[in-house]
């Protein structure tokens, strides 16, 4: 057998050198034997001719070998294919059924790779992409952060290692002023983005380091497209001004059309960061990015690294830098830009690797049993003289042709079918563009369709080749042998273990889909904390202007508050800086009279109007709300949620406590007034720590520091929002002087801060759905053909006055016999992957005793069907329609 | 030359396992060998040699390597495995009961039918 299987793969493999090689054998033959024929007399020339005469056809092969080596293995697989064309044309049902089940398994691959390409593959828009790095501060536990301004400084002081090392951040703001005020998408970045992420100026300039310091003024470039949209290509754009969130902006240039560095969303105007060099803000808004400069190498860069967190915890020693652990890092931007979808993505791609499995394991199914239906068409061949690696060649061909016809259609449908989902929700994945246009056939996408067509073809359809290929000439050409090797019971073949398999994969994959599936369910029915129904959201951007000072955000929030009551059907209305489903800064603060044992504690912390609760419908636990009362001047107060006092005041002592934020902070203490019942996030079910500060209280550097972010508005109505929603927005931009936008409704809102979990959870029912059919119909083919197999046996045993229940049930249960092991593989398999997802789960233990009962009872109840129905079926014909059958 | 036989089907691989069975041969001399052996009656067609040799290559009857022939060029010698020589055995034995039992059947006289 292994000397087989060595001659096999030289066949297969036969290259140049053994061609060569051969050429050599019969040069030397040929002079030999001339010279032998020169010897006996003949003359030289004719020595040459008759030697050559002599060994005939070999000699000609040969030098046309010399010429043209390897020709003939191309003219072979050239006949191979068309022999494949034929074939695949001869047998339309069979082809369609493997290209369709290939289509399907190859195309939920290329759907899900094709995101994966554009979200994390995909390069992003620089220059040496590769030596751009994204800095942060990692902590022990944490996701690394980023940049503050005072770690910008320390950051861009590393000149001799890093270039271009730039602060940046994306933002909505409002344009006012000119035509109509609409909002735009705002890049502020500091002087050395445009050399970092490649973007050129295509018309004026872009600003430099002069105009990037605090006090620079205000300065503004231009997209193409925005130039475009805003002033229709106007030239004497330049020097204009742009009246952003209040501020004037004076344009300096327009860029060239294309590059949009890393931000997900077209930006329509760069603004300076002018980042103040001296800065002592600590607060985390922004990223910072650099390249590495040219032979800068990772150990020097880490040494440095370490040496600046020493400096900085030296030069901030009450920030606890040095008492959190934390450090400074630089990862690849390349590694960063998928942020948090690359979990759920790589999850995904995993189960279509599954789902394709099954498929090509139903696919070596149906190859193996028509390997058995062609095998009196192989045996003659193998008869009169056709070479044994060369059948195998051939019918490798003919698997890989189905492969890649299978491969071609998965591709169109997969690219198809996800732009079809992401027509109907992007899931919020970050950098697919708009409706996922960005997701595309590029040449990442038909390389991997093109591996993992060839991969799965070579590795499924070699062994149905082989098996077809084997010349077991007796057997075959006498083949009603078969049948009373089938009644002693000696077979197990290629098709048991394919049957096993199969059940085992799909049972692991409906386990995993099963899981998550219904970690998704128990999301969408936690309680949220607040009531949803009956509430509408409004946005406005603050940022920039004259909404920098906590007692002009004060008077908007009273004014417009006021404004907004007295409209008829508005029950409450509250403002504050976020929204409960997130976008609070979060952030560390420290308690009176005690040393943190490690890290210091950290919450979210919105800062609130007084009727926030009430607006939400957020119930109080202890303690009072905020009231009016609670402003600027009076005693500070703070309101913490269950699972914040839970946490840092286990003993219930929470009410009174003080609290001052920051690390290490030792004044501006809050005193604990209230304990209010926790909001759990829609999308991963979990309550967050939160630390609710009163609006009016908060210091004027932390109010600019919280309108960076879109400032929201929360109103209760008695009868259904969107009836009100037109009054509201009125009232709201009369007051403030800015346009609202993201004007939903609070069910809206829950549902779009769960998007990615209801995309993946759509994807992965789909896929859970395909592979149970997949499984289902391949198991199903695969046991109503082995039972056909035995029609003969079956009518010999009825003939001989076997009972037909006796018939179904030793069929049945024979049948059944691979699909109960893959089964108990499948929930060994199972348990391990369940272990692995636990992280990902919520709601669901690992082991779910639904999940992990419901799976294999309906895979079990299938595979039984398939066994049940033919063997039913065969035991009712007639015992002489039987016999004459083969 | 009046006296060659042609060969039987089948035979030739029989011929070239007991050629090279007496010592290693490139293909030239593997020809001359059976030549020689059998007296010259026997007459291999010179193009069904080679493909005879890759094949009983291939079955791992004979291995190969390349070597330095008599005349000083780069040639391929052919020697025995130790399965060409289990085969060789078996062949011959089987090709001396087939010999023996036609002479007989040859030999018999009228009277017996």
């Amino acid at each position: 057998m292994r000397v087989r299987l060595r001659s096999f793969a030289k066949a297969l493999f036969r290259g140049r050198r053994e061609r060569a090689d051969l050429a050599d054998e019969i040069r030397f033959h040929l002079d030999c034997r001339a010279k032998d024929l020169e010897e006996a007399g003949v003359p030289r020339e004719e020595a040459r001719r008759r030697a050559r005469v002599e060994l005939g056809s070999a000699a000609a092969y040969v030098e046309q070998a010399r010429e043209a080596r390897g020709i003939r293995l191309f003219s072979e697989l050239a006949q191979d294919l068309r022999y494949a064309a034929r074939s695949v044309r001869r047998n339309p049902g069979f082809s369609a059924a493997v290209a369709a089940t290939l289509a399907l398994g190859i195309g939920a691959n290329v759907a899900v790779f094709s995101v994966v390409n554009a979200v994390l593959l995909r390069p992003v828009g620089a220059p040496d992409a590769d030596q751009v790095v994204v800095f942060g501060t990692a902590r022990e536990g944490l996701p690394p952060s980023g940049g503050s301004p005072t770690r910008f400084n320390a950051w861009r002081e590393m000149d001799d290692l890093f270039e271009d090392v730039s602060a940046y951040r994306y933002a909505d703001m409002n344009l006012t002023g000119g035509a109509f005020p609409e909002q735009v998408r705002v890049g502020q970045v500091s002087a050395g983005y445009f050399r970092l992420f490649g973007l050129t100026v295509g018309r004026g300039r872009l600003f430099g380091p002069s105009e990037d310091l605090p006090g620079a003024g205000g300065y503004a470039v231009i997209s193409d497209a925005f130039w475009e949209r805003r002033f229709q290509r106007d030239t004497a754009v330049l020097g204009r001004a742009l009246e952003l969130g209040g501020e004037i902006h004076q344009i300096l240039g327009v860029l060239a059309p294309g590059a949009d560095g890393d931000a997900w969303n077209p930006v329509d105007v760069w603004i300076p960061f002018q980042i103040d060099p001296a800065s002592m803000d600590q607060g985390h808004f922004f990223s910072v990015a650099g390249r590495i400069r040219p032979s800068v190498g990772q150990d020097l860069i880490e040494r440095r690294l370490a040496l600046a967190s020493d400096a900085f915890a030296g030069k901030f020693p009450d920030i606890g830098g040095r008492l959190g652990g934390s450090r400074f890092v630089v990862r690849r931007i390349q590694t960063v830009v998928g942020g948090d979808a690359e979990r759920p993505l790589l999850i995904l791609t995993g189960a279509v690797a599954f789902v394709l499995l099954i498929a090509c394991a139903n696919v070596a199914n149906l190859l193996l049993v028509r390997g058995v239906g062609r095998a009196r068409e192989i045996a003659i061949r193998a008869a009169i003289g056709a070479d044994r690696s060369r059948l195998v060649r051939q019918m490798l061909t003919e698997n890989l042709a189905l492969w890649l016809l299978g491969g071609a259609l998965g591709v169109g449908l997969g690219l198809a079918g996800i732009r079809a989902v992401l027509a109907f929700d992007t899931g919020g994945l970050p950098r697919i563009g708009a409706d996922g246009a960005a997701v595309s056939a590029d040449w990442r996408v038909l390389l991997f369709a093109a591996t993992v067509t060839l991969g799965t073809g070579l590795m499924f359809g070699i062994v149905p080749a082989w098996r077809a290929a084997r010349p077991n000439l007796n057997a075959m050409l006498h083949a009603a042998g078969g049948v009373w090797q089938q009644i002693a019971g000696r077979r197990v073949d290629g098709k048991s273990v394919l049957v096993g398999a199969e059940v085992a994969l799909a049972l692991t994959l409906l386990v995993g889909a099963g899981l998550l599936i219904r970690t998704f369910v128990a999301m969408r029915s936690v309680d949220l904390g607040f009531e949803p129904r009956q509430a509408l959201a409004i946005q406005l951007s603050l940022a920039g202007g004259k909404y920098q000072r906590t007692e002009a955000v004060t008077n908007l929030f009273e004014g417009s508050l006021e404004r907004i009551r007295a409209i008829p059907g508005v029950a409450e209305a509250a403002a504050g800086c976020c929204l409960p489903t997130g976008g609070a800064p979060n952030a560390s603060f420290t308690i009176e009279g005690r040393e943190p044992d490690g890290a210091y504690p950290r919450a979210n912390m919105p800062t609130v109007t007084p009727s926030y609760f009430d607006a939400l419908g957020i119930p109080l636990v202890r303690g009072r709300f905020f009231g009016d009362h609670d402003r600027a001047g009076a005693p500070a107060v703070a309101i913490v949620s269950q699972a914040l006092a839970l946490r840092d005041w286990p003993n219930g002592d929470a009410l009174g406590a003080r609290v001052a934020i920051g690390p290490a902070a030792k004044a501006n203490y809050l005193e604990i007034v209230g304990v209010v019942d926790d909001i759990r996030s829609p999308a991963d079910g979990n309550p967050a720590p939160i630390l609710y500060i009163p609006a009016a209280q908060n210091p004027d550097g932390a109010t600019a520091y919280y309108v960076r972010q879109p400032t929201s508005w929360i109103i209760r109505t008695n009868g259904p929002p969107a009836a009100l929603a037109d009054r509201v927005r009125k009232e709201l931009e009369t007051t403030s002087g800015l346009p609202a936008v993201g004007m939903r409704s609070m069910r809206e809102v829950v549902a779009e801060s769960t998007r990615r979990e209801d995309f993946n959870l759509l994807l992965m029912s789909l896929f859970a759905a395909v592979a149970l059919l997949l499984a289902a119909v391949g198991t199903f083919g695969a046991m109503a053909y082995s039972v056909r197999q035995r029609e003969r046996e079956i009518g010999v045993r009825l003939a001989l006055g076997a009972t037909s229940g006796q018939i179904v049930r030793e069929c049945t249960l024979r049948a059944m016999r691979p699909a109960l092991a893959g089964l108990t593989v499948g929930v060994a398999a199972s348990l391990g992957l369940a272990r692995s997802l636990e992280s990902l789960l919520f709601g669901v233990e690992p082991l779910d005793p639904a999940v992990f009962l419901a799976a294999p009872l309906a895979l079990g109840s299938v595979a039984l069907a398939a066994a049940w129905l033919p063997a039913r079926r065969a035991s009712r014909a007639a015992p002489s329609r039987a016999l004459r059958c083969e | 030359m009046a006296s060659t036989a042609e060969l039987l089907p089948g035979t030739l691989d029989l011929l070239i396992l007991k050629a090279v069975s007496l010592g290693r041969q490139h293909g030239y001399g593997v020809l001359l060998r059976i030549g020689q052996i059998s007296g010259d009656a026997l007459q291999v067609e010179q193009g069904s040699l080679y493909p005879a040799l890759h094949r009983l290559e291939h079955q791992g009857l004979l291995d190969a390597e390349w070597g330095v022939s008599e005349n000083n060029r780069r040639a391929k010698f052919y020697g025995l495995t130790e399965a060409g020589r289990r085969r060789l055995e078996q062949e011959s034995a089987s090709w001396n009961r087939l010999a023996a039992a036609i002479a007989a059947a040859l030999a018999a006289g009228p009277q017996e039918a």
